[in-house]
């Protein structure tokens, strides 16, 4: 049955990617594959982006806050360190 | 001591923002070429007909699993001797890499398994000791994920990929210690045509170098999310206008080496 169902799976397939019986082995193979990497590249580029937008905007809260310390230092006479 | 400047954040930030684009784009393009070549150039195998085309999928992916794995107990163990903190990056952000191909290799393997043996599944010595192998990054990676503490964390799990090390001569050399039903060694044999050869190094090239730039995009990211954690935890400090409360207090962004634990 199984022999059956992948016989008329390789007769539908088109010329071009045509390995007999075995064309649902080999595309099944390289679909698993290339979907798995694609998740991946996904998964650690849109990590990146999150991580590194959020650095920089913590970052640039910092120095702000760095410069309104300083000048209420200025303002007051101390020393901010 | 060349190593260990390495190891400092901004300079790896620097060095990987060029270098993470060029190996992924080189290796995305050798890998696209490999598989063109090897699914419809190629030839099919004499006995193993159109289903040795899995190959050059299966191969690289295998290689991958087990060097990702070898590659993140190294840097491991530098993070767990010389307390580096770009090293206990680096092993965190393979162990997703290292996984995913080790499942490719297995699914592609099974399905490699069913048209060659007649079954999808053996308990073979070289896919038992493969399938352990995605078992010991799933710990690595929920080692990670369930401890909250990551200096705990990172001191774990590197224990977990320092005894893992031992199933990776298992998978290499045991289709040579064992009577195995998995084909033995031919990668870096004589036996292997060129017809295959040179396709399937292609793969390996291209597939290890998408590997090596997608790790260094992942250690960049786990850079920034340290960055960021230790600047939010810095602005909640100093937001709470407790006294005594300075900017000496914020914790430096960017740091050569882990605090010496209490």
């Amino acid at each position: 049955m199984i022999s059956a169902f992948l016989d008329s799976l390789s007769a539908a397939w088109p010329s071009f990617a045509n390995w007999g019986r075995h064309t649902p082995f080999v595309l099944g193979a390289y679909a698993f594959g290339a979907g798995l990497l694609i998740a991946l590249i996904l998964f650690v580029v849109l990590r990146l982006q999150y991580w590194e937008q959020r650095a920089r905007l913590v970052a640039k809260k910092r120095a702000e806050l760095a410069a309104r310390l300083t000048d209420r230092a200025a303002e007051t006479g101390a020393n901010p360190q | 001591m060349r190593m260990m400047q390495f190891a400092n954040p901004a300079r790896f930030l620097a060095l990987s923002a060029w270098l993470a684009p060029l190996c992924f784009l080189l290796g995305l393009g050798l890998t696209v070429s490999a598989w063109a070549w090897g699914l419809f150039r190629g030839p099919s195998e004499a006995y193993q007909g159109d289903s040795a085309r899995i190959l050059y999928i299966h191969v690289p992916s295998a290689v991958l699993s087990y060097m990702l794995f070898f590659a993140m107990a190294v840097a491991s163990m530098i993070g767990l001797v010389w307390r580096h903190i770009v090293a206990d990056f680096a092993a965190k952000a393979v162990a997703p890499i290292g996984a995913s191909f080790t499942a490719i290799c297995l699914v592609s393997g099974s399905l490699w398994g069913y048209p060659t043996w007649g079954a999808f599944w053996v308990w073979d010595a070289r896919l038992t000791s493969e399938l352990i192998l995605l078992f010991l990054y799933f710990g690595y990676l929920s080692i990670w994920t369930l401890i909250d503490d990551e200096e705990k964390a990172a001191r774990l799990a590197a224990i977990l990929a320092i005894i893992g090390l031992i199933n990776i001569p298992i998978i290499v050399f045991s289709v040579q210690w064992w009577d195995t039903l998995h084909q033995g060694r031919s990668l870096f044999t004589r036996n292997l045509s060129p017809a295959f050869g040179i396709p399937l190094r292609i793969s390996m090239l291209g597939l290890g170098l998408v590997g090596l730039g997608l790790w260094l995009w992942n250690i960049r990211a786990e850079i920034f999310r340290r960055q960021t954690l230790n600047g939010e935890r810095a602005l909640a400090a100093a937001s709470g206008e407790k006294k005594g409360s300075t900017l000496t207090e914020m914790v430096p962004v960017h740091t050569d080496q882990r605090k010496p634990p209490s």
